[in-house]
């Protein structure tokens, strides 16, 4: 007996576990290459610094997620998010709506890579109902985008008090990041 | 409980508003739809949110165990609301070893109580307070999670597992009470000892015709009576040698259990006396009533620090009593157990001392130098002689050997020095 090979994996599920997280890190990886590769095609003749850059965050990605670093994450996601608003010109990008459910993906897929702790036996059915309660959030984000594109298009003469209430409402959310990011109630 | 946000929240929030007030800056829309799926996923996670109380208990079965027994831990969940996930994990205390993972995520249905049982192996004998359970449960986006820790006693013994005796040490002196072992003295009893001429009062049972035919007078037989002996059991538990998880405390108290159990099936009178930082004394008894006091008495031996000084003078007498046999574990490492034990020599009682060595719990290496481990060695034997010399015996006992091996040699030096008397 004690001349067999050890058993393939680790003892408690944590091969199986590590496997899991490295699909899903190569998951967010993929979505955040996708964004990358869809800013530097938009870029025209800038499309090398573009790659370049886009390249460098989805990197940046995998590296937050090797690390378990979640503070690098949301660096990435705002980078990324950068790269595409540098792109924009001339009419609407229909697109926009598969870029931010694709970042969404890059951003859920990540997180998940990064909490999951082989210390800790999950049950399959959590993992299920994860991937559902992603594929329902990118769904809805996708829906959410749609709604926004439908709306942009509808002309409602611009001025000082819909910009300003705008102002106003991303500034309240802010304040809110804020309060929430800071407050620990026990 | 304490409610935290996850980084996540954070992010997202943070990127929706960032990306917000670039599409008010840029005028860009399609920055306002990059930000409308994490303000969606934020607003639907925080919404979605909600505090819920869990109850929780924590049984272990069965609570007395012996050394390498397996026991099984059963955590029993339960929710009002339902929990989309709860993270649990059962506190392990060091010598109990979790054959299962002792973490486990999971979901809980509201009302539906979730079981989890979790194997452990006790490793090493002592008592044990499970019960305390980390919890950690996320809302159903997991933008927020909230930490708590809950106690429900649940206390183990695990008895120390019993070196095998085959054979034990016999005392000097025997007490009045019968018993198995066989008295030097002569008496009514079944072991022949010696022929003697009649006398008045003998019963005509006890003569012995042949002896009487072919001396021409009368001749009774005189025998040995069985009696009990009194054995206490001296444990010094000054100092002892660690290395890893194994140390000579360990050693020690599985030889006691060991030998308190054979002791007291053969109807002997057994106590123990922990003689460290902390004293304690189990008076000399007989019968499963003892053997469980022993063995609960083993579970609270621990090396405790101290610098004050004790002797056998602070030992109440009825501990020690006279005719007994005192039979010492000890690593010999400290002065203070040393000390005693020569005391209780030079008080004449009948000693003997199995020297449970710290050696292979200190090898030399970086830590001891070659040539100072070696000094050490020989002041150990040195220290031997020394009892031998005060008409103790003494044998060292070394981890990975049988028990056995040391009382063997304790018994061929009191046979020897019993013969030299």
């Amino acid at each position: 007996v004690a001349g067999r090979r050890a058993a393939a994996g680790r003892d408690r599920g944590g091969a199986v576990i590590q496997a899991a997280r490295v699909a899903r890190a190569v998951g967010a990886v993929a979505c955040a290459v996708g964004v990358a590769g869809y800013a530097a095609s938009r870029s025209g003749i800038w499309w090398q610094a573009a790659a370049a850059a886009g390249g460098a965050l989805a990197l940046l990605l995998a590296g937050a997620v090797a690390l378990r670093a979640a503070a690098l994450l949301s660096w990435t996601l705002l980078g990324l998010g950068a790269l595409y608003a540098a792109t924009l010109r001339g009419p609407l990008d229909g697109w926009a709506i598969a870029v931010g459910a694709a970042l969404l993906l890059a951003a859920e897929l990540a997180y998940w890579a990064i909490e999951d702790d082989r210390r800790l036996y999950v049950e399959p059915e959590l993992a299920l109902r994860r991937a559902a309660a992603i594929a329902a959030v990118v769904a809805a984000g996708l829906v959410a985008g749609l709604v926004t594109v439908v709306a942009a298009g509808i002309e409602l003469g611009a001025g000082l008090p819909l910009a300003a209430a705008g102002a106003v409402a991303a500034v309240g959310l802010l304040l809110l990041i804020v309060r929430l990011a800071t407050s620990s109630s026990s | 409980v304490t409610r935290s946000a996850a980084p996540k929240l954070a992010a997202y929030a943070g990127f929706a508003a960032a990306a917000l007030l670039a599409a008010l800056v840029l005028r860009r829309p399609e920055l306002v739809v990059l930000a409308a799926p994490f303000a969606l996923a934020l607003a639907g996670g925080l919404a979605l949110a909600e505090r819920v109380p869990i109850r929780i208990s924590v049984r272990v079965e069965p609570e007395r165990a012996l050394e390498g027994d397996e026991l099984v831990a059963t955590l029993e969940l339960c929710a009002d609301r339902p929990v989309e996930r709860v993270d649990v994990q059962l506190v392990v205390p060091p010598g109990l070893w979790p054959l299962a993972p002792a973490a486990r995520a999971l979901r809980l249905e509201a009302g539906v109580p979730r079981v989890l049982e979790l194997p452990l192996r006790a490793d090493r004998w002592g008592g044990y307070a499970l019960g305390q359970v980390e919890l950690r449960t996320h809302s159903p986006l997991g933008f927020l999670r909230e930490e708590g820790s809950v106690r429900e006693p649940a206390a183990v013994r695990v008895y120390p597992g019993e070196a095998e005796v085959r054979r034990l040490l016999t005392p000097r002196d025997t007490q009045s009470s019968s018993g198995n072992e066989v008295a030097r003295v002569k008496g009514d009893g079944i072991e022949f000892a010696d022929i003697r001429p009649f006398v008045a009062g003998d019963r005509i049972r006890r003569i012995n015709w042949r002896a009487s035919a072919r001396r021409g007078d009368l001749w009774v037989n005189e025998a040995h009576p069985e009696r009990n002996t009194d054995v206490i059991l001296f444990l010094d538990s000054f100092a002892e040698a660690r290395l890893g998880g194994r140390g000579t405390l360990d050693l020690a108290v599985r030889a006691a259990a060991a030998m308190a159990g054979q002791y007291l099936a053969r109807r002997d009178r057994v106590g123990l006396v922990g003689f460290g930082g902390i004293l304690r004394w189990l008076l000399p008894g007989s019968g499963i009533v003892q053997a469980y006091r022993i063995a609960d008495a083993l579970l609270d031996t621990e090396i405790v620090f101290s610098y004050a000084w004790k002797d056998v003078e602070i030992l109440p007498r009825r501990t020690l009593p006279p005719q007994a046999l005192v039979l010492a574990l000890s690593p010999l490492l400290d002065e203070r157990g040393v000390s005693a034990l020569l005391d209780l020599r030079a008080r004449g009682y009948d000693l003997a001392v199995v020297d449970v060595s710290p050696l292979p719990f200190a090898p030399p290496g970086p830590q001891l130098d070659e040539l100072a481990h070696r000094v050490w060695r020989l002041q150990r034997d040195a220290l031997r002689y020394r009892y031998e010399r005060a008409g103790v015996a003494v044998a060292e006992w070394r981890e990975g050997e049988p028990l056995q091996v040391a009382i063997e040699e304790v018994r061929s030096y009191r046979r020897h020095a019993l013969h030299g008397r």
